[in-house]
C-alpha cells in the first residue's frame, strides 16, 4: 500500500471502530473539573500600586538599568554557557560535543 | 417601586473561590465578575462562568474598554465583550470611566490595562457619549459607568464629577456604578477634613442633578493607605466611613444591588458573605424604611439629598 | 494569538475639545510607560499635582501596570519563573513592559513578544535555552485560547473515500509545532515537580533536542516529542498543502496511519475539506 492507501484504510477503521464517537466525551472536561482547572484571570480594577511592599516599591520606582537581571532560579543551578559557545551549538551540531563538555565540566564543578 | 424591594447584594467571584463556591451554592443576590477574564470562550473559566450562570444572575463588569479614550475603541475587544454578553445573558454590563488606548508613534494604539483618570471638559464629555453610544448600540442594551478612584487628576475641568455623570447619562443613556468607596479613596486622598462629609457632599449633588434611578449599582470594597496615597486596592473589609457613606448613598438613591468586590489578598468566601450580608442588611433596612410607608422618613431624606 | 493592529476609531468624538484631551492621554501614556519616572508633570497634561504627591500617584499607576503585568506573566510563563527566579524575572518582566508596551485591554493576551524580549537581553546569554523554554510557555498558553477540534464521522469517511489530491487535511488551531535546538520539554518536564533536580537538569541538557507538537486537550495543554518525519508532515500539512503533495512530503517510513489515530484521539485535525476549496479556509 501507498502512504495514502494506508491513510484511507486507517480513516475506515477509525470509522468502523467508532472512535469518533468516544472523541467529544475525551475532550469535554466534567464541569466539576473545570471548577479545579480553571486559571485565575489577571484582569481586575484593583490598584496594586505595590507602594505598601518593598519590591512594589522597587517596581513603582523601576529604572531600566537598575536592575540586572541575574537568575537566581534553577537556571543558577543548570549554569551556562558563554556566548561564543551558545553561538557554535546553534550554527554548528559538530560543536555539540564541545559544548557537551563544558555543561559536564560546570556539572562536575558544581555538583 | 420594584426595585426597592429586590436590590440583592452580591460579591466578586474570583478564581480561588469557585469550588467552594460550586460547592455551597451560597444565597448571594448576583455574581460580578471582570468580563475580560471570561473572553475566552474555549477554556475552563468559560465553563464555571456558564455553570454559575444556570444558578445565578451574574453581572459582569470590564475593566479593558477604556470607554473615556478619545481615539477611540477597540473593535476587536468590543466583538469580545458583544460575545460574552450574548452567551451569558449578564444581568448587568458595565465598566469604568477611565481611559487607557491612546495612539503611540510606531505602535498603533497602545492599551495600558489600567484605570486612567480623565479630565472632566466637555471634550471628555463628547469623547465618553460617542463611546458609550457605540457600546450600547452593539450590545442592544444600556451599560453602567463607573466613578474611578484617580491618584492624580486635571485643573482644568467644566463640570464637577457628579456633574459630569449626570450630564454622561442624559445625553448616552447609559447609568452610574456608583463606587462608594472609589468616593472616600479621592476624598482622602485630595486630604479632605471630614472625607465621610465630602463624599455625602458628592453623593448628595449627584442626586439634585440626576434622576435617582441613574444609580443602577454600587460597588463597596475596601482600601488602604501606602505612603503618601490612599489605594483603592479591594484588598480588605469595607471600613466604617464608606458603610456610613453607602447609607446615605441608599437614602438618596434607593437600595440598588451592591457589590462586595474583593481582588487582592483574598479572604475566605465566609468573609465575602458577610460582608454582603452586612450590605444586604443595609438595604433591607432601606426598603423597609421605604416600603413601611415611612414615607416621611424617605421625602425628608430625598428632600434632604437634594437641597 | 498574533500581535494586530488596533482599530483606532474612525467614528468617536472630533473636534478641538476631543483633540485636546487625545493630546492629553497622549503625554500621560508616554510618562507611564518613559523608560524613567518624571520628576514633574508635563504641562500638556495640566495635573493639579506636585512635587511628592504627582511623584506618588505617578507611581500608583506606573506601579500598578507594573505588578498587573508580572503576575500576568507569572501565569503565562511559569518555566522562565522557575529558571530566573522571582525578582529576575520581574525586573525582566520591567523591560518587556516598558519595551513592548500592551495594545490590548486583556492581560491575558500581553506576552506573545517575551520570548524575543528574553533572547535580545545580553545578561541571559549564558542561559540560551531561556527563549525557548519560554516559547514552550506560550505555546501552552494559547492553545487554550484556540477552539477545540470540530471532527467529524464525515471528515473521516471523506479521507477513507475520496482521492488525496481532492483533499486538504487541516490542523486543529489549539496545536502548536516547536522547534528548538535545547531539550526544553524535559526541562519544563523537571520543572513540575516540587524540588527541582539541579543534576537531573544539568544531566538533560546533555541530552539531544526534539521538535515539539503541542496541543489542547481537556481544556489543558499537552505536548510531546517528535521525530523530524512528522516535523516534516506537520510542516506540510501546516502550509495548507493538499493531502497528496502533503503525504510525498513525509518520509518513506513515517507512519501515518498511527499519526492518524493519535490526531483523532487527540483533537489534532480541525476538519478534512475539499481541495480547492479549502484552500480559503487554510491556515
Amino acid at each position: 500500500m501507498n502512504k495514502y492507501q494506508i491513510l484511507s484504510v486507517a480513516a475506515a477503521s477509525l470509522i468502523a471502530a467508532g472512535g469518533l464517537a468516544a472523541v467529544p466525551a475525551a475532550h469535554a472536561a466534567s464541569m466539576e473539573k473545570c471548577f479545579g482547572i480553571a486559571t485565575a484571570g489577571h484582569n481586575d480594577c484593583a490598584g496594586i500600586s505595590g507602594l505598601h511592599s518593598c519590591k512594589g516599591q522597587a517596581t513603582a520606582y523601576y529604572i531600566p538599568g537598575d536592575f540586572r537581571v541575574v537568575p537566581t532560579g534553577t537556571c543558577e543551578k543548570m549554569g551556562g554557557v558563554d556566548m561564543a559557545q551558545a553561538k557554535a551549538i546553534m550554527n554548528k551540531t559538530s560543536k555539540v560535543v564541545a559544548f557537551e563538555a563544558k555543561v559536564q565540566a560546570k556539572a562536575n564543578w558544581q555538583g | 417601586m420594584l426595585i426597592e424591594s429586590t436590590a440583592r447584594a452580591g460579591i466578586g467571584l474570583r478564581q480561588p473561590h469557585y469550588r467552594e463556591f460550586r460547592a455551597r451554592r451560597p444565597a448571594v443576590g448576583f455574581v460580578e465578575v471582570h468580563s475580560e477574564n471570561f473572553f475566552n470562550p474555549h477554556d475552563a473559566a468559560a465553563q464555571v462562568l456558564a455553570a454559575v450562570r444556570a444558578e445565578y444572575a451574574v453581572s459582569l463588569h470590564g475593566v479593558g474598554l477604556a470607554l473615556g479614550s478619545a481615539c477611540g475603541l477597540d473593535d476587536e475587544h468590543l466583538d469580545r465583550l458583544t460575545a460574552l454578553v450574548a452567551r451569558t445573558d449578564p444581568l448587568r454590563v458595565s465598566d469604568h470611566a477611565c481611559f487607557a488606548r491612546a495612539s503611540w508613534a510606531g505602535r498603533g494604539t497602545v492599551h495600558a490595562n489600567d484605570l486612567l483618570p480623565v479630565a472632566f471638559t466637555r471634550g471628555s464629555l463628547a469623547v465618553f457619549v460617542a463611546n458609550v453610544q457605540h457600546v450600547q448600540e452593539r450590545l442592544r442594551r444600556p451599560i453602567l459607568v463607573e466613578n474611578l478612584s484617580a491618584y492624580l487628576d486635571f485643573a482644568e475641568r467644566d463640570f464637577s464629577e457628579p456633574g459630569f455623570f449626570a450630564e454622561l447619562a442624559r445625553r448616552s443613556g447609559c447609568g452610574l456604578l456608583l463606587d462608594v468607596n472609589n468616593l472616600m479613596v479621592n476624598a482622602l486622598n485630595a486630604g479632605a477634613d471630614d472625607a465621610q462629609a465630602a463624599v455625602c457632599a458628592w453623593l448628595d449633588e449627584l442626586a439634585r442633578r440626576a434622576p435617582p434611578d441613574l444609580v443602577g449599582e454600587i460597588h463597596l470594597a475596601g482600601h488602604s493607605r501606602q505612603h503618601e496615597l490612599v489605594i483603592d486596592d479591594h484588598s480588605c473589609v469595607v471600613s466604617a466611613p464608606v458603610w456610613s457613606a453607602y447609607a446615605h448613598a441608599l437614602r438618596c438613591f434607593g437600595p440598588r444591588p451592591t457589590l462586595i468586590e474583593w481582588d487582592t489578598s483574598l479572604p475566605t468566601l465566609d468573609v465575602l458573605l458577610d460582608e454582603a450580608a452586612h450590605a444586604q442588611d443595609l438595604l433591607d433596612a432601606e426598603a423597609h424604611a421605604r416600603r413601611a410607608g415611612n414615607a416621611m422618613r424617605a421625602t425628608h431624606a430625598a428632600a434632604e439629598c437634594a437641597s | 494569538m498574533t500581535t494586530r493592529h488596533a482599530h483606532a476609531a474612525a467614528r468617536g468624538a472630533s473636534g478641538p475639545a476631543a483633540r485636546r484631551e487625545a493630546a492629553r492621554q497622549q503625554a500621560l501614556l508616554r510618562v507611564l510607560f518613559a523608560a524613567q519616572p518624571a520628576p514633574a508633570p508635563l504641562p500638556e497634561l495640566g495635573v493639579r499635582q506636585r512635587d511628592q504627591r504627582w511623584s506618588a500617584g505617578l507611581a500608583a499607576y506606573r506601579g500598578n501596570g507594573l505588578e498587573h503585568a508580572v503576575a500576568a506573566l507569572r501565569a503565562q510563563f511559569p518555566t522562565v519563573l522557575a529558571m530566573l527566579g522571582e525578582a529576575p524575572f520581574d525586573a525582566l518582566c520591567a523591560r518587556y513592559w516598558y519595551a513592548y508596551p500592551p495594545q490590548q485591554g486583556d492581560l491575558a493576551r500581553i506576552g506573545a513578544e517575551f520570548p524575543v524580549c528574553i533572547a535580545a537581553q545580553d545578561e541571559l546569554r549564558p542561559w540560551p535555552w531561556l527563549a525557548d523554554s519560554a516559547r514552550l510557555d506560550r505555546a501552552r498558553w494559547e492553545v487554550l485560547f484556540e477552539a477545540p477540534s470540530p471532527l467529524a464521522v464525515q471528515d473521516l469517511q471523506r479521507l477513507a473515500e475520496c482521492d488525496s489530491a481532492c483533499l486538504q487535511l487541516c490542523l486543529a488551531p489549539g496545536t502548536r509545532l516547536l522547534e528548538t535546538r535545547w531539550p526544553v520539554f524535559r526541562l519544563w518536564q523537571l520543572h513540575q515537580a516540587p524540588n527541582i533536580d539541579g543534576a537531573a537538569l544539568r544531566a538533560a541538557l546533555r541530552q539531544p533536542a526534539a521538535p515539539l507538537w503541542i496541543w489542547r486537550a481537556d481544556m489543558q495543554a499537552q505536548c510531546r516529542e517528535i521525530s523530524a518525519n512528522e516535523v516534516d508532515w506537520l510542516r506540510a500539512l501546516a502550509t495548507g498543502t493538499r493531502l497528496d503533495q502533503a503525504l510525498d512530503a513525509a518520509a518513506a517510513d513515517f507512519d501515518v496511519a498511527a499519526w492518524l489515530q493519535a490526531a483523532v484521539q487527540h483533537g489534532w485535525i480541525d476538519g478534512v475539506r475539499a481541495w480547492p476549496e479549502a484552500s480559503a479556509t487554510s491556515r
